[in-house]
């Protein structure tokens, strides 16, 4: 049975020239899990939007949306409210009370159901999902995962028919992420909810999902099963598209030619039984590991750190010994709550250890060195947009020409804003930039004044597979030309990528250290889903695709 | 709903007039309770006419919002305690969305601040004091327009001063029973140089800060159409002196 | 209460309205916040009684002499009275602010003006999210030049409220996703709305509250005879008590402990129960 439909449907903004939408024809079947996909401002959230008629935006919009075979406009409000869920991406907006209770219940009454049939409903979640920790809790203290369970509840509470998703892990950690996907498909296998998820971290996705839609300027690209669509985009070289394709996926299709639709593997378990199948490959040399330079000057020295939060708290740093060297491209990893941004922040000056020295360039940070000798320092935090002052991009470099009294200071703003790409933005507001641009509009800001430091906290967060790709040249670029850089990360794939040098960071200390590919290969869960594949293979183990590309194909042919 | 809140104002002002009643005619010397029970009745009646106003749900987020804003604005200057910040955000708040957003934001910031800092028999006095600086900001413009910086820093100094002595008023009231004019005096020149730290602290804030913070709230309002008074003609003098 | 104790000013009554209180206030939180408020209270207390008798000299019963100035004994239960009144005053305000401070006022409240209530509540959940935000706003301010320790005092207020300014603009954009998310769950919706915690006043609710009125009425009624009430100046009144005396003490007994008695039950049937 068809539960969605939509037909023609065009829309666009006021004071816009553009249609967000241009004659989108969709068709969702009762209990499909459908995800839509595309690059940012391709019209995806406008398209969810639209399907939750109390939300829809203003703007001249065309042709029919239906649900159930009702157009939407014949629906009473209520019942549409009730049965059309929606989650949004950033938990901490979309949270209104203080108290989880509260805010489970927040939708309940406001459509003023009984008392007695809110208790029932309640119970029934809370058991069924196994919620109680959480329930005399206050919302602020719970975690970012937690906080977007607590809004998928509370649209489950209402007992949606269909459940929309926009973005919702993008603001999450890799493990929150994971959880929150495996609920979304238990959700549709066992109780039978039609699901739309927007997404653009699609890795997981693709192998759950029933359809897959990308979308491109306003219109429907692709549509199909998870393998067509990965399928068609591979035959064609979609460069728009190939980055969203998951790298197992990818991986296979470069080696074997035109395999066989239902041959495209989507997880580890598929991608290793079809590299089995495939022809074992002359060993090769193992490519030379980048060797760790223990010679080089060290900028950045923690010794004996110990840090805690307060009297009572646990210590969150305990007797860590680090150092960044110059020229390092260091990524700190390690689980929530490890202390990696502890860790970055205490680099950086923002927290004082208990214990323990930190030193930056040979010198003790104390408070005044921290406050006069920062232009030599660039730190990235997880919410790039809190750097801006001036209400445009340009106004704000000139303020910090200004500042730093920087000569031709017009030049050096068009070459780094021609460097990032985003000489376009040049004259718009920070805050209507997408996260990618203002990410990179913070970092140009930063360059001005030449630091020889970058301290990055969770560069790719938010952030969709083309700006990410953009970031990871833009990194390699800034760090061929002599910056040293510290991130702290979540993201296995891009640390193994770029890094030059990666570290685990757990109990307080810094627990392994070395070069991405020693660092990763011997891991069992804490790798790339690449490396996975190519554990215990007859092929040499990898880390990524580019390696795959470079390493391997050659050897084939010969 | 409607019907219950008809009914509440005829409750608030027969509380009201009682209250007129029972200091008259008993000779009932509470001052303090007094006090608050006319602030108390002008303020529920604010309430009340928000409560039956129709508004879009987006000016009640905004409104939230700039309450919570307007509490923890004195976050960031716990190195500098003369400072008060959050006064200044309640009379941008007035000027720009007008009288009665003034009013409430002022109100409620004093008691959601107080939630954090420990509420007190202050409470509803911050409330009042905070409360009509929100609202006269809001007439301010009406009347006069907000074309001239020195206006507006002139109001602030004032307002610095205002919001002492009315906080200053709790003190008087709760010891009426040996009142001395020497006693109120006293009061009033003890708090001088705390309010004329306010005062000056929103001389500065004002001087620096109004014309991009009215820039920024116009900028959400136009974006939005918020919270507009059909009455009031959007103000334009600020777009020259922005630089 | 706080009515009570303002009315009456005898020692005896303003005692037991304390301990009353105070009993009430551990009722609440074991009397956690009171702990905090001891010092404070205390200290206030003894500087009241003991710099009343100093500065006020009316009375006719003299104690001793002080620098020319008579101290009196008048002038020294005025001060005892006024003390305990304050101490009154502080622990009745505790009190409130664990009542206040907690939602179960907020949700009392929202029956009447639930859009106030509402917009308070929303505050309060903003209000830790807009700190943590300000502290992340503060960090990278600070790493750009803008500092809060260094420089002179313009400059140093000119960069906090830059902090709040950023913050403001930052919480603004985000405010259209708090109005979908709440649209989004029914929010603004014609009908009626409904309540989860539910507040109702029952039979029994009214008929104590009609019980109560009538107390506080024969308290008011008594105060206004002269009972429960000692003469202070210009001589010390009589300490015992008439038999109006009794009712009126035993009338304002019964309001004050009403809380107590509520806490209390629940209390006192798990304990039997077990």
């Amino acid at each position: 049975m068809e539960i969605i439909h939509i037909k023609e449907l065009s829309f666009q903004y006021p004071e816009s020239d553009n249609y967000a939408l241009d004659g989108v024809n969709l068709h969702v079947k009762q209990g499909e899990f459908v995800v839509i996909g595309g690059p940012s401002g391709c019209g995806k959230t406008t398209l969810l939007h639209l399907l939750k008629k109390e939300i829809s935006p203003h703007g001249l919009q065309s042709g029919d949306i239906s649900y159930i075979g009702k157009p939407f406009d014949e629906w009473d409000e209520r019942t549409l409210i009730e049965e059309i869920g929606l989650v949004f991406q950033d938990p901490e907006n979309q949270i209104i009370m203080d108290d989880v209770m509260q805010e489970l219940v927040f939708g309940m009454e406001n459509l003023g159901y009984s008392p007695i049939d809110m208790r029932l409903r309640l119970a029934e979640m809370v058991h069924t999902f196994s919620v109680e920790h959480l329930l005399h809790q206050k919302t602020t203290a719970l975690s970012g995962g937690q906080k977007q369970l607590l809004s998928l509840l509370s649209a489950l509470l209402l007992k949606p028919r269909v459940l929309l998703l926009d973005e919702p892990t993008s603001q999450l950690d890799p493990v929150a992420a994971k959880d929150l996907l495996i609920m979304l498909e238990r959700l549709n296998k066992e109780l039978g909810i039609t699901v739309i998820i927007v997404e653009h971290r699609l890795e997981d996705l693709f192998d759950k999902a029933d359809r897959v839609v990308f979308m491109n300027e306003g219109t429907v690209v692709y549509d199909g099963k998870s393998r067509e669509v990965i399928h068609q985009i591979f035959n064609r070289q979609d460069q728009r598209f190939l980055p969203y394709i998951p790298s197992i996926s990818q991986m296979c299709l470069e080696l074997q030619h035109s395999p066989t639709i239902d041959q495209i593997p989507l997880n580890v378990n598929e991608g290793k039984a079809r590299l089995a199948s495939l022809p074992p490959m002359n060993p090769i040399v193992k490519k030379e590991n980048q060797k760790l330079n223990p010679d080089a000057e060290s900028i950045v020295e923690l010794k004996d750190v110990y840090f805690q939060y307060e009297k009572t708290a646990p210590m969150v740093l305990a007797k860590l010994d680090f150092s960044l060297n110059k020229g390092d491209f260091y990524a700190v990893m390690g689980g929530n709550g490890s202390g990696k941004t502890t860790l970055l922040k205490t680099c950086l000056g923002l927290l004082k250890p208990q214990r323990g020295s930190v030193k930056r360039f040979g010198r003790k940070l104390t408070h005044k060195s921290i406050d006069s000798v920062h232009q030599q320092i660039a730190y990235l935090s997880q919410q790039p947009h809190t750097f801006f002052i001036q209400d445009t991009i340009e106004k704000e470099m000139q303020l910090i020409a200004e500042q730093h009294e920087i000569q031709d200071s017009e030049q050096r703003i068009k070459s780094l804003l021609n460097l990032f790409g985003i000489e376009h933005l040049r004259k718009r507001h920070p805050y209507d930039c997408s996260g990618g641009e203002v990410q990179k509009a913070a970092l140009a800001c930063m360059l001005l004044t030449k630091p020889s430091i970058l301290f990055m906290d969770e560069p790719t967060r938010g952030l969709d597979s083309v700006s990410k790709i953009q970031l990871q040249s833009i990194l390699r670029q800034l760090h061929s030309e002599g910056l040293t850089i510290l991130m702290v990360t979540h993201d296995i794939e891009f640390t193994a990528q770029i890094a030059t040098k990666c570290a685990m960071i757990f109990d307080g200390k810094i627990t392994a250290e070395a070069a991405p590919h020693t660092f990763f290969t011997g891991n069992y869960f804490y790798t790339t889903s690449i490396n996975r594949v190519t554990q215990n293979s007859q092929y040499p183990e990898v880390l990524t695709l580019e390696e795959v590309l470079h390493s391997w194909q050659t050897h084939e042919l010969a | 709903m409607a019907n219950a809140r008809a009914s509440l104002i005829i409750v608030t002002i027969t509380v009201f007039v009682l209250l007129i009643v029972m200091y008259t005619v008993f000779n009932y010397h509470n001052y303090l309770l007094l006090s608050l029970g006319i602030i108390g009745c002008v303020m529920m009646l604010f309430f009340i006419r928000f409560e039956m106003k129709s508004i879009k749900t987006r000016e009640i987020v905004i409104l939230a919002l700039l309450i919570a804003i307007a509490a923890v604005a004195r976050v960031p200057f716990a190195g500098l305690p003369s400072v008060q910040p959050t006064s200044f955000v309640i009379i941008t708040v007035g000027l720009v969305f007008g009288a009665e957003s003034g009013f409430l934001v002022g109100a409620l910031a004093a008691i959601v601040s107080n939630m954090f800092l420990g509420q007190g028999p202050w409470t509803p006095w911050q409330m009042f004091a905070w409360g009509t600086m929100g609202m006269s900001a809001g007439l301010l413009r009406q009347f006069l327009g907000m074309g001239k910086l020195w206006i507006l820093n002139s109001f602030g100094f004032i307002w610095g001063f205002i919001f002492g002595w009315m906080m200053n008023l709790w003190i008087v009231f709760s010891n009426m029973h040996n009142f001395t004019w020497e006693f109120l005096v006293g009061i009033y020149v003890s708090s001088f140089y705390h309010d004329l730290a306010h005062a000056i602290s929103n001389v500065i804030f004002i001087s620096l800060f109004s014309v991009s913070w009215i820039r920024i709230l116009n900028r959400f309002k136009k974006k939005h159409g918020l919270l507009e008074d059909s009455t009031l003609k959007p103000s334009i003098a600020y777009d020259h002196s922005g630089k | 209460m706080l009515t009570l104790a303002m009315y009456f000013n005898h020692p005896i009554f303003l005692v037991t309205i304390l301990f009353l209180l105070i009993l009430v206030n551990i009722s609440h939180d074991r009397g956690k916040d009171l702990r905090k408020w001891l010092p404070t209270l205390s200290i206030m207390s003894t500087l009241i009684i003991l710099i009343n008798p100093f500065l006020v000299s009316r009375g006719t019963t003299i104690l001793f002499y002080f620098r020319g100035k008579q101290v009196t004994l008048e002038a020294f239960m005025y001060g005892i009275t006024m003390a305990l009144f304050i101490a009154i005053i502080l622990v009745v305000f505790i009190s409130f602010n664990l009542i206040l401070n907690g939602n179960r006022f907020l949700y009392i409240f929202s029956k009447i003006l639930p859009r106030i209530a509402l917009m308070i509540m929303m505050a309060i959940r903003l209000v830790p999210l807009m700190k943590r935000r300000l502290d992340e706003i503060g960090d990278v301010q600070r790493l750009r030049g803008m500092s809060m320790t260094v420089g002179d005092f313009k400059t140093r207020v000119r960069n906090g409220m830059l902090r709040v300014q950023i913050l403001l603009t930052w919480s603004l954009e985000e405010a259209i996703h708090v109005t979908n998310s709440m649209k989004a769950r029914g929010y603004g919706t014609e009908g009626k709305k409904s309540s989860y915690t539910p507040y109702f006043m029952d039979k029994r609710d009214w008929v104590w509250l009609f019980v109560l009125a009538g107390l506080m009425m024969l308290c008011f009624y008594g105060g206004r005879l002269g009972y429960g009430k000692m003469i202070i100046y210009p001589e010390l009144g009589p300490w015992q008590f008439f038999w109006i005396d009794w009712i009126v003490f035993c009338s304002m007994f019964i309001i004050t402990s009403f809380p107590l008695f509520i806490e209390g039950r629940e209390k006192i049937r798990w304990k039997l129960s077990i």
